[in-house]
């Protein structure tokens, strides 16, 4: 397929990298000539200098045959255009554009009126504060993804050095008799990624990703030592940006007291009258005396959301060592979050990895339900419905021989079973099958799985 | 920049190895029928083949792309790798080849598509020697590393620097998003160009053999025959007309041939500004050296055009052919000879020189100069075509002529040193360095380099390589800077 991606920011580098590695001809469209030269030196795609909104650099660019064009520039106004151009100037199949206002919702249905059909418009923040919503809750947890509409969980979590599970194997975990549906799927230790087998034992360190039902996540979470909240009592967000005050509003029915430092007094006392149960304070969130003073300690769950990365990752330094339960930041720059995780901060959310995910699910769709990426691209979680006549379709998994690096973590049947599989389970055509996977084995395990071979995407 | 892997060249010269060791048992065909016994090219297949799967197989698979650096490495060492490895069959064969100094001469001159060579009669040597010669003008030709990405799957790495570090740079574009895609569509048109030769020259009465070989060296614009007596040797009007058209063929940006026979749009092909350049120069100097031939050197006046017409077309575009010996002619037609060897053909072809855009370039960068003495406030856009010549473009045009003259001068002195003659030295080193192949002097057509010392040899094979990479990519790697850590 031939794909042009207008902006060549960090996240279209990074789909573009993905979708290369997928078999795809890429064109990308950018306006700096220092960038275009070290895009045209990472990836092997067509660099096209210029403004994505002129019309003669989208010619330049070959839009007349392109099959998917992905618009995410830098700016809203621009990523439009170019989809209003698209629409006008090729008959380019797919079109999906990253919109970052808050004003989002009007733009879906102004742009449906208008009859500029946009078939995806991915919005970062709203991906955010969901994914924040889903983890805020579970102290030790970094990171909650649903599969099969929230039946299956996937949860991640770090591996603490006076955790019992530390330095225990797989096994030992197996025999000490933990919640029947459960599985250690994947293990991030420094640069690598494990797929585990038996013998794996856990280091303090680790980051570890387990696979559970809806049902279950709590009782495996105390299994493996982490403490749950039965309710949220306080909740601090830093930075009154988009991400902060929506999450504010998500959380405010539910009887949560948010409060939302934020710097500028102008901000305040907008989003003063946007939000109406958030105690909105004029405060410095990065200042450890006014963390002191709002009593942190103890707090339910602390949101560094800022614009600035280094403030969130200050804030939420502070905040861990005030005894805040909960620390989430935001990061923007991908480079950071490894980082990130090494100073402890095991939850962080990146509006890039977000639309990244939402590109890639797209780009796969009608052969895969779902895609979560994880440390920017060596593993992946992802979800597929098992066809009629695949080789893995009703043998058990024992006797069916998966890629290397590849492993089931869940099945959920149509009937609304879910099993997180031992060896003896089968897969029925129909089921929804959850792997967790090393990227390289995506390809293998999609053409696998699928049987016939859909690849009119590829 | 990173670090230099060894293990990782290693790997990818490996393949380039393997690869080389198959196309050397394509001429293998010609030997059943002219030798007897085993051939030197088999030997030469064994050790090319061994010595690929050795590192191919031997060394680990490298875990992440080649760098920059390590880019303009390989590139470097395929090419030395290949003239090595090419020159084996020659060295096999010493009754033709008296030192492994004269084999590497000829396989470098032979890949790097320049056509000189130290034989002095061609008939005499077996047809399948005679396929390998001009066979590696035609690997060579289009870039040996290109043909590597078009077809060696695993070189996905690092491609674009790779592609740069080999192919002249300037108004190289890239024509399809992925590198391997380019590199094909470029091959196609390649053996397309090659193929309408071939049937053109059967068409015109050559055998197919001749055919086969001409074609090989005219579209690589290489310059290696079957003749001693060159494109001559067949004395006809009609052939030469046709290896004419190809040599300005082969001496055209690719990219302009893709948009004539691929994209079908003959405006943007016509409308060149280099092209046009190219045709202007090689017309005006075959019109003022046919003159010259006609009134002062007794030719009949048809003749005169016939034999100007194809000297500076070979010349021009760097392939070297010859229908006549030159270096006999008066002193004026030699040296506009000598600066159209400087020149070359187009960028993105198969053509050595410095280029004809490079050329109007160097002339408006000039221009440019003078005006901006008259008025010394004033901005002033270089402007060539319909396009504008950013100022990084501009430095880098001004380095790389000083650069290619600085080479050329020491190349002489060099040459000199070793006891040739000033003239001889000059067109010498301007002959290998722009891949021309036949010089002047007393490396004419006739004489070719056989009779230089060894030590001559070695420096115009460095010179032959330097300038078919543009001499940034070879020289980058003698400068202390690139082996900093």
């Amino acid at each position: 397929m031939r794909i042009l991606i207008a902006g060549g920011g960090q996240a279209a580098s990074l789909v573009a990298t993905r979708l290369i590695r997928e078999g795809n001809e890429v064109v990308l469209v950018e306006e700096n000539p220092d960038r275009c030269r070290q895009l045209e030196e990472m990836l092997d795609a067509k660099v096209i200098h210029g403004n994505a909104a002129s019309i003669r650099v989208l010619h330049e660019a070959d839009i007349r045959n392109a099959d998917m064009l992905i618009a995410l520039t830098s700016q809203d106004q621009i990523n439009v255009l170019v989809c209003l151009i698209a629409s006008v100037e090729s008959d380019v199949k797919y079109k999906v554009a990253r919109l970052r206002t808050h004003e989002v919702n009007y733009w879906r249905r102004i742009l449906q009126r208008a009859g500029l059909h946009i078939d995806l418009i991915i919005h970062p923040e709203t991906e955010i504060a969901d994914r924040i919503l889903r983890v805020v809750r579970l102290p030790g947890v970094s990171d909650v993804i649903d599969f099969a509409e929230g039946r299956v969980k996937l949860f991640g979590m770090n591996i603490e050095e006076k955790s019992w599970v530390a330095y225990k194997t797989v096994e030992d975990l197996d025999r000490a008799g933990p919640p029947k549906n459960s599985l250690i799927a994947l293990i991030f230790r420094g640069q690598q990624v494990i797929v585990p087998h038996g013998a794996e034992a856990l280091k303090p360190g680790d980051h570890v990703y387990i696979v559970t039902t809806a049902d279950e996540l709590e009782p495996v979470c105390q299994f493996m030592g982490l403490q749950t909240q039965e309710s949220l009592d306080r909740v601090y967000i830093v930075g009154g940006k988009q991400v902060g005050i929506r999450v504010a509003e998500l959380l405010e029915p539910r009887g949560v007291t948010v409060k939302l430092f934020e710097r500028d007094i102008a901000r305040c006392e907008r989003i003063s009258q946007i939000l109406r149960k958030t105690i909105v304070l004029h405060a410095d969130g990065t200042d450890e005396s006014i963390l002191a003073e709002e009593n942190i300690k103890g707090a339910g769950a602390f949101l560094a959301m800022t614009n600035d990365d280094e403030d969130n990752l200050i804030a939420s330094l502070l905040a861990r060592k005030l005894g805040a339960k909960k620390v989430v930041a935001l990061i923007n720059r991908l480079n950071y979050l490894p980082m990130a995780q090494r100073l402890g901060i095991n939850t962080t959310v990146s509006p890039r990895l977000a639309a990244v995910d939402r590109i890639l699910q797209f780009v796969r769709k009608g052969r895969v339900l779902s895609v979560t990426t994880f440390r920017e691209e060596e593993a992946e979680a992802i979800e597929l419905i098992a066809a009629e006549g695949s080789k893995y379709v009703g043998r058990s998994l024992r006797e069916v021989r998966l890629p290397r690096g590849a492993i089931v973590g869940a099945i959920a049947r149509p009937n609304g079973e879910v099993v997180v599989p031992r060896g003896e389970a089968t897969i029925q055509a129909g089921d929804r099958v959850i792997f967790c996977t090393l990227e390289s084995t995506v390809p293998l395990l999609e053409s696998a799985f699928l049987a016939e071979a859909r690849r009119e995407w590829v | 920049m990173g670090v230099i892997r060894p293990a990782a060249l290693g790997y990818i010269l490996g393949q380039f190895l393997l690869a080389l060791g198959g196309t050397l048992l394509i001429p293998l065909a010609f030997s059943l029928w002219s030798h007897g016994g085993p051939a030197p090219l088999a030997y030469a297949a064994v050790v090319t083949a061994g010595t690929g799967s050795a590192l191919f197989f031997g060394l680990p698979r490298p875990a992440t792309d080649l760098n920059r650096r390590e880019g303009l490495l390989l590139v470097f060492c395929v090419w030395l790798a290949v003239s090595f490895f090419g020159a084996l069959p020659f060295y096999f064969s010493p009754a033709y080849f008296s030192s492994f100094t004269d084999a590497f001469f000829e396989a470098t001159s032979g890949f790097t598509a320049s056509g000189a060579t130290i034989l002095r009669d061609i008939e005499s040597l077996p047809r399948d020697l005679q396929f390998w010669r001009c066979f590696s003008h035609w690997l060579g030709g289009m870039g040996i590393v290109l043909l590597g990405i078009a077809i060696l799957p695993l070189l996905g790495m690092g491609g674009m620097a790779l592609y740069r570090a080999e192919f002249s740079g300037a108004r190289s574009e890239k024509l399809k998003p992925r590198i391997a895609h380019t590199a094909q569509a470029l091959w196609k048109i390649y053996v397309f160009l090659t193929l309408a030769e071939y049937v053109a020259l059967r068409w015109a009465g050559m055998n197919s053999f001749d055919a086969l070989c001409h074609s090989f060296s005219t579209v690589a614009t290489g310059g290696f025959s079957t003749r001693t007596a060159s494109v001559g040797a067949f004395d006809s009007p009609l052939i030469e007309c046709i290896i004419v058209v190809f040599m300005l063929m082969g001496s055209i940006n690719f990219t302009l041939h893709y948009r004539l026979w691929v994209e079908r749009r003959p405006r943007r092909f016509i409308s060149d500004f280099e092209l046009r350049t190219l045709l202007f120069i090689v017309v005006s100097s075959s019109l003022v050296i046919a003159a010259i031939l006609a009134l002062k050197s007794g030719y009949a006046p048809a003749m005169a055009l016939r034999k100007a017409l194809f000297q500076v077309t070979a010349i021009t575009t760097t392939t070297g052919f010859t229908t006549d010996n030159f270096a006999q002619w008066l002193p004026l037609p030699q040296l506009i000879l000598l600066a159209l060897m400087f020149m070359g053909g187009c960028t993105g072809s198969t053509s050595g020189g410095l280029k004809a855009s490079r050329m109007v370039l160097l002339y408006k960068v000039v221009i440019r100069e003078f005006e901006r003495m008259v008025e010394r406030r004033g901005v002033f856009a270089v402007r060539v075509g319909s396009g504008v010549i950013p100022e990084t473009a501009v430095r880098s045009l001004l380095n790389l002529v000083y650069l290619s003259f600085l080479v050329n001068f020491l190349g002489c002195i060099l040459l000199a040193a070793s006891g040739v003659d000033v003239f001889t030295s000059i067109a010498a080193v301007a002959a290998a360095m722009f891949n021309i192949g036949p010089g002047l002097g007393n490396v004419g057509p006739v004489e070719g380099y056989g009779g230089l010392p060894a030590f001559a040899k070695w420096v115009l094979s460095f010179c032959m390589l330097a300038g078919r990479l543009e001499f940034y990519t070879v020289l980058v790697i003698f400068t202390p800077a690139f082996w900093h850590k």
